[in-house]
């Protein structure tokens, strides 16, 4: 029976195609819009995930205030700091201590020169942090090294180098001896990396830190933890500068504040998106409203020939939630080709930007049904006008 | 067997309203074929659809085989309309989105019977009222006779003891017009009991009782009888 009337309601669709889709398109537009923002959004959160965990959670950082943007650049203050990190390294459950110094000197490379993203970083925490700055070409930095480079892939690009290359900075000339895998976080890829010892010496700026990075013990025992090292390292910071004016975080607690920031930002889009998907449904109700009114006198014929109140009400649910299920479809799929087509056409634009398209099958079969739902939800008013007309006055209509 | 017991019908239109049955009697007896006339507004539609349990008196009493429908809900009156009563209608009233077929499988559809059973009656029956060469055609590639006739096979769905025919022939030609008649004839030669409208008297003379009524009231039953002379009932 039910596949009778399915029939039914398809036949009745199909009498009136150019409405039929152009209600279907209103439906898809907004799954559409939905799922395109909502597969980004995934697929944003899984990248800063991804990153996270190739760096670690058990990792402290200590940064000026003021971090401005996404990846992993964020944890860059807008101010470097003079800091002794002798005593942090005898904290225990500390594995290793090390600081970052980030400055634009002068850079040549041959014909290409420039004032270019120089990242001044002890070679021991390069080492301590090799799967997140993990050498795709050479090596990493080395202890005791002063006039060596890694380069981030972009980078290395720009300037036309590799390893052997030689380039110089300021005054100083370095040999290339690694390139970065390529890394989500754009300042990664753009960055290059000397030992900070040697860019501390070139810009004159001995203990200073743009970042300093700890690394716990990877399962800390009870009360070593990185959070609770967190607050030891807090307490002596404060303590050695006398006054409490630089971040210190976990990075388990960075990956929060930023899942918590994309996910406002998603549940924002997609609250717009949504609201797309309303007017959709408010699409599918007028049509149905007017399909009924349309066909009045075929309900009273039905009505005439023993159609019960169910049967009417069927049918036109069954339209509807037809509709629904149909732009659910169309727009699920336009809505992943949107995403893809973002991902692919955003470095375009803004050169570096590395997006991931979340596909989940979850969400698929929740918007699946859920525009079934809508389309039968929207449908139902009218639907239920139709069931409950008497049948002389649906007849008489004309 | 129909009975009308001083049946009323009053349309509220707003201020005034519209009385279309005042206080009607009338007993039709499993397989009659009975006409009914009268000027055009008083009141014959509005009887045959009370007789069809279509609707329902503004008071009164409406019987079927000895059951009171008035009290029934709309659900009920489904029912019963699907299995016991079939509609003809002056405008043919079929579904265009639907074959032939498909037209007279939707009261089978709405009783449950299952397709295949569904499919064999309604070609059976497209077969009786002579249409079996057009069974996959949509309304809109018939013609009118053609169209009325579906419309009969269509009211023979669930094997219905009472045919209504509210001016079956009003929109037909003399000679498609006849055929239907007909047919109409021979179904009450199946011991179905007809109910026709029309303002045709040649088409009322296929009847055994012709029922007169005027602004809502029974004028005049007259019987026909077969066997040629006319008997006067006059009320
Ligand atoms: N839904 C309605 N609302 C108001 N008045 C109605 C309604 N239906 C019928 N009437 C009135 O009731 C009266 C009887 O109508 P009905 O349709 O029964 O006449 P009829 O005898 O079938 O006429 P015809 O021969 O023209 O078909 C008419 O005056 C009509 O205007
Ligand atoms: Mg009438």
């Amino acid at each position: 029976m039910l596949l009778d009337n399915i029939r039914l309601s398809v036949r009745n669709l199909r009498h009136r195609p150019k409405r039929s889709w152009l209600t279907i398109l209103g439906i898809l537009i907004g799954v559409a819009a939905v799922i395109a923002l909502v597969s980004l959004g995934q697929g944003m959160q899984r990248s800063i995930t991804q990153e996270f965990e190739a760096f670690g959670y058990n990792v402290v950082m200590i940064a000026g205030h003021g971090g401005h943007h996404l990846g992993m650049g964020a944890m860059l203050g807008t101010y470097d700091f003079q800091l002794d990190l002798a005593p942090l390294q005898k904290i225990s459950g500390v594995e290793a201590v090390g600081g970052v110094l980030v400055k634009t000197p002068y850079i040549s490379a041959g014909r290409r020169e420039g004032y270019l993203l120089t990242w001044g970083m002890a070679p021991e925490l390069m080492q301590a942090f090799g799967n997140y700055y993990k050498p795709e070409l050479g090596r990493a930095l080395n202890p005791g090294e002063t006039q060596t480079a890694v380069l981030g892939s972009n980078v290395a690009q720009d300037l036309g180098l590799s390893v052997g290359d030689k380039f110089v900075i300021e005054t100083l000339e370095f040999e290339v001896v690694g390139l970065l895998e390529r890394r989500a976080d754009p300042d990664v890829n753009y960055a290059i990396m000397v030992p900070i010892a040697t860019l501390q010496e070139l810009v004159g700026e001995r203990n200073r830190f743009s970042l300093v990075m700890i690394r716990t013990a990877q399962h800390g025992h009870a009360g070593h933890d990185a959070a609770s090292i967190a607050k030891e390292v807090r307490r002596m910071v404060t303590e050695q500068r006398g006054k409490d004016d630089l971040n210190v975080h976990t990075t388990g607690e960075m990956l929060d504040l930023m899942q918590n920031l994309v996910g406002i930002l998603q549940a924002a889009l997609g609250g717009i998106a949504a609201i797309s998907l309303l007017v959709g449904g408010v699409g599918v109700m007028n049509t149905m409203y007017t399909a009924v009114l349309e066909r009045t006198r075929e309900i009273g014929v039905m009505k005439a020939v023993g159609a019960r109140r169910r049967h009417i009400l069927w049918l036109f649910l069954l339209e509807s939630g037809f509709m629904g299920l149909i732009g659910g479809v169309l727009g699920a799929l336009t809505g992943l080709l949107i995403a893809v087509g973002i991902k692919f056409s955003a470095p375009l634009f803004i050169s570096g930007t590395q997006l991931e398209v979340g596909f989940s099958p979850g969400l698929m079969l929740g918007v699946l049904s859920f525009s079934f739902v809508l389309g039968a939800l929207s449908g139902f008013f009218p639907a239920r006008d139709a069931a409950k007309l008497p049948p002389v006055e649906a007849l008489r209509y004309e | 067997m129909i009975q009308l017991k001083n049946a009323h019908k009053i349309y509220p239109m707003g201020e005034i309203s519209v009385q279309a049955l005042r206080g009607l009697d009338l007993t039709i007896k499993p397989g009659e074929f009975v006409a009914i006339m009268g000027p055009s507004g008083s009141g014959k539609s509005t009887l045959m659809h009370l007789l069809g349990c279509l609707d329902l008196p503004s008071d009164g009493l409406v019987q079927l085989d000895g059951q009171d429908v008035t009290k029934l809900d709309e659900d009920t009156l489904a029912q019963i309309r699907g299995k016991k009563i079939g509609f003809v209608f002056q405008t043919f009233n079929l579904i265009p989105t639907l074959t032939a077929q498909e037209n007279v499988e939707l009261p089978l559809f709405f009783q449950g019977v299952p397709r295949r059973e569904r499919s064999a009656r309604s070609v059976e029956l497209l077969r009786k009222v002579g249409l079996n060469d057009r069974i996959h055609h949509k309304p809109a590639q018939l013609s009118g006779g053609e169209r009325q006739r579906v419309a009969i096979a269509r009211a023979l769905a669930n094997d219905p003891e009472i045919i209504l025919a509210d001016e079956p022939t009003g929109n037909l030609d003399s000679e498609s017009g006849e055929a239907i008649l007909k047919l109409l004839e021979q179904l009450n030669r199946e011991s179905k009991t007809i109910i026709l409208v029309t303002h045709n008297p040649e088409a009322a003379a296929y009847a055994h009782r012709i029922v007169r009524i005027k602004d809502g009231r029974l004028l005049e039953e007259v019987f026909n009888n077969t066997n040629k002379g006319v008997a006067y009932a006059a009320r």
